[in-house]
């Protein structure tokens, strides 16, 4: 596992954000817990955990929404501690809830957003245009946004997040609630933000097919926890092909779950299961492995298959944290 | 100017949420619409008395000349003056039949006539008027005051004294010819400025809850400047409400003593400082609900203890430059009710206000900044400024 640091002290200048043992304790519940990470200007971050992982206070704490219990960020150097209206510039944040003025027509809101953070006249009006064309919104900017559509007001989201050319953007579930058509438009643009205008992107989702499709870089969090930042290809690289163990039945009983953890605990073999699949590592000592199948044939555990496999993101998930995305 | 821009988007805002904006502008004038109804065009309800009258007894020691029929005349007489409506005067045969109608609400004061027996002497004898009824309403303290009144008149009458003295009434500005709708009139208007914190703090919690607030707070808009754009807002709409509570009162009858720009300058102060409560309100309240109830709470203090509807005594604490200060004296209402009926009913200028509005600039400035302190601590203190 090889989570990218980077000692605050020394931080080179082509890192955009700078994370450094964010912790964020609610009374005895540790929502985020000694979280270091630092992102590169131009890459698209993709940040990958189950619910509850704790994504989303991750990122109100960069964008300043929440205080940290501990720990420091640093946007392009400079501590994010107290009210700078020149670093809040370069933020922008979406988060998953639609946060817009249902009152108030796309245009308003854009508008209003501009004027907020300083731009001058002709510089807002030719940045909304583009924003308003690249998000699809060109014919419902006069559309008060309570009457447009759940991905209108989705777009109207990330548009209200991006409209002042911020150079870090904080993504929270962008595509949630999405129509496929939507989607696409979104994720192109953001692309694009990335590739074209060095936006550095920090994207957060449960979704794994997204992350695949367009992540430079994975940053797999769960229970709090950054388990590893790198991109796909080398955490498929570092994860190895394991041997997947495909069994006839579903492994339900939980008097053998039980007797085969205590059999990998014993005999120190990295197995996860699951439903009726289990994955060994690639360093897995033989003799452990006929242990196992000597384990199996006690418990009449048909074995349907066996094979090495190339790990998909959901199993390099899976053999990081040991269950399922989606759990 | 960050500010105005906020405070233009909200003033958009509220003009495309009709139904809040109507409740806003019309709730005040129509409760003016509703008393006016109740009591513009409606007599007054005649008091109710009831008199014990024993035939036998003769005011003065039994002598000739003055009797109950005729002080009650003259009773009669004094309070149909004080109260525009002649009252019923009823009279029973027995004390128990007028304990009971009393106390079933047929009459609200009872009269008995009652010769002392401290002596055998029928010329030393002293007659007793017991006055029966609820002492803390005023008709009691009316019928009391007007009894003297009666009786001091029929003792001159009878010893042929004519009084040196002649009380002369001269009510101040228009006092004197009050309506009983026109005496509601300024307390319907401080009562349109109290709706304030209702708007104002539901505004600022509304923001809360759409999020929208993490939007201007994540910009260059500093917290003073959220909390100004916003709060603005709402006293554009106050204001109109104001104005309509009073168009639609004049419309209704109700004569102006004073001049109506001083009035409007009051209520320009007090209107800022009912938004700094509003504030106080948001920032104590995590949702609409909150907001509500919470709103209502303070509607409530400020209802019952600025004495505007509700009557109540004057308490002091301290005297400053000659003036009693209070608890009440925090509330901006007392103050504005104070000096509406000053403008309003008596004609004072400006010079005769410069203390009601002082008091309300400086609540103004200290309910403001305690709301703004208090909602960058609750609603903005996770941006760390």
């Amino acid at each position: 596992m090889n989570i990218q640091r980077q000692q605050i002290t020394n931080s080179p200048p082509e890192f955009s954000l700078i994370i450094d043992k964010l912790t964020k304790k609610y009374d005895q519940m540790v929502a985020v817990n000694d979280f270091s990470i630092s992102l590169q200007s131009g890459r698209l971050v993709v940040l990958l955990g189950p619910n509850g992982s704790g994504k989303s206070t991750l990122m109100k704490m960069i964008c300043g929404l929440l205080r940290p219990t501990q720990g420091s960020i640093q946007i392009f150097g400079e501590p994010y501690q107290k009210f700078n209206p020149k670093l809040r510039t370069k933020i922008g944040y979406s988060p998953q809830e639609i946060m817009a003025w249902r009152e108030l027509t796309a245009i308003e809101q854009l508008k209003l957003m501009t004027r907020l953070y300083s731009m001058n006249a002709t510089e807002a009006d030719q940045r909304i245009q583009t924003v308003i064309e690249r998000l699809g919104l060109n014919l419902k900017v006069g559309t008060l946004a309570g009457r447009l559509s759940g991905g209108m007001q989705r777009r109207l989201n990330l548009a209200l997040a991006i409209i002042h050319n911020p150079s870090i953007l904080v993504l929270d579930e962008p595509f949630a609630g999405l129509d496929p058509q939507g989607r696409v438009l979104v994720r192109d643009y953001i692309i694009e933000l990335t590739e074209k205008e060095h936006k550095t992107i920090l994207l957060s989702t449960h979704n794994i097919n997204e992350a695949e499709e367009f992540a430079n870089d994975l940053a797999i969090m769960d229970l709090g926890k950054l388990l590893t930042f790198d991109t796909l290809a080398n955490l498929k690289q570092e994860t190895g092909k394991p041997l997947m163990i495909t069994l006839k039945k579903e492994m339900t009983n939980s008097e053998v779950l039980s007797d085969l953890k205590i059999l990998s605990d014993n005999i120190d073999l990295q197995a996860n299961i699951i439903k009726n699949k289990l994955l060994i590592s690639q360093s897995t000592d033989p003799s452990k492995i006929a242990q196992l199948m000597s384990f199996l044939a006690e418990r009449d555990m048909e074995i349907r298959q066996m094979k090495t496999i190339e790990m998909t993101l959901e199993e390099v998930f899976f053999s990081l944290t040991g269950r399922s995305i989606n759990e | 100017m960050k500010w105005f821009f906020i405070f233009k988007h909200s003033l958009y805002r509220q003009w495309r949420d009709k139904l809040v904006l109507l409740l806003t502008l019309l709730t005040a004038p129509f409760f003016v619409l509703l008393y006016w109804l109740l009591f513009g065009n409606q007599s007054v309800q005649p008091m109710g008395i009831i008199v014990f009258d024993s035939s036998a007894v003769h005011i003065s020691g039994g002598q000739s000349g003055m009797t109950v029929r005729g002080l009650t005349t003259e009773l009669e007489d004094i309070l149909q003056e004080a109260n525009s409506v002649k009252p019923k005067i009823v009279y029973t045969q027995s004390i128990k039949q007028l304990n009971h109608r009393l106390l079933s609400g047929d009459f609200s004061i009872g009269l008995v006539l009652m010769e002392s027996n401290k002596s055998p002497d029928s010329l030393n004898k002293e007659t007793i008027i017991e006055v029966y009824g609820n002492a803390s309403t005023f008709e009691y303290q009316l019928v009391n005051l007007g009894l003297k009144m009666a009786l001091e008149k029929s003792m001159n009458q009878f010893s042929g004294f004519t009084s040196p003295v002649r009380i002369q009434q001269k009510p101040l500005g228009l006092s004197g010819s009050r309506t009983p709708f026109e005496m509601y009139v300024p307390g319907l208007i401080v009562f349109a400025v109290i709706m304030l914190i209702f708007s104002s703090s539901m505004a600022v919690t509304r923001e809360v809850e759409t999020g929208t607030l993490v939007r201007l707070a994540m910009t260059r808009a500093s917290a003073f400047d959220i909390m100004v754009g916003i709060s603005s807002a709402q006293l554009v709409p106050g204001f109109l409400s104001v104005a309509l509570t009073y168009i639609a009162a004049m419309a209704l009858g109700f004569h102006n003593a004073g001049s109506l720009v001083f009035a409007l300058v009051l209520v320009a102060a007090a209107c800022l400082s009912n938004v700094g409560i509003g504030m106080i309100v948001a920032s104590l309240s995590k949702n609409l609900l909150v907001s509500f109830l919470l709103s209502s709470v303070f509607m409530f203090l400020l209802i019952l203890f600025s004495g505007i509807i509700f009557p109540r005594p004057d308490i002091s604490w301290i005297s400053i430059a000659g003036r009693s200060i209070g608890p009440f004296d925090i509330l901006p209402t007392t103050h504005l009710g104070k000096g509406l009926e000053k403008i309003l009913t008596l004609g004072a200028s400006l010079n005769e206000i410069k203390y009601e509005l002082s008091i309300l600039l400086i609540s103004s400035l200290v309910f403001f900044s305690i709301g703004l302190l208090i909602f960058r601590k609750t609603c903005l203190s996770f941006f760390n400024r």
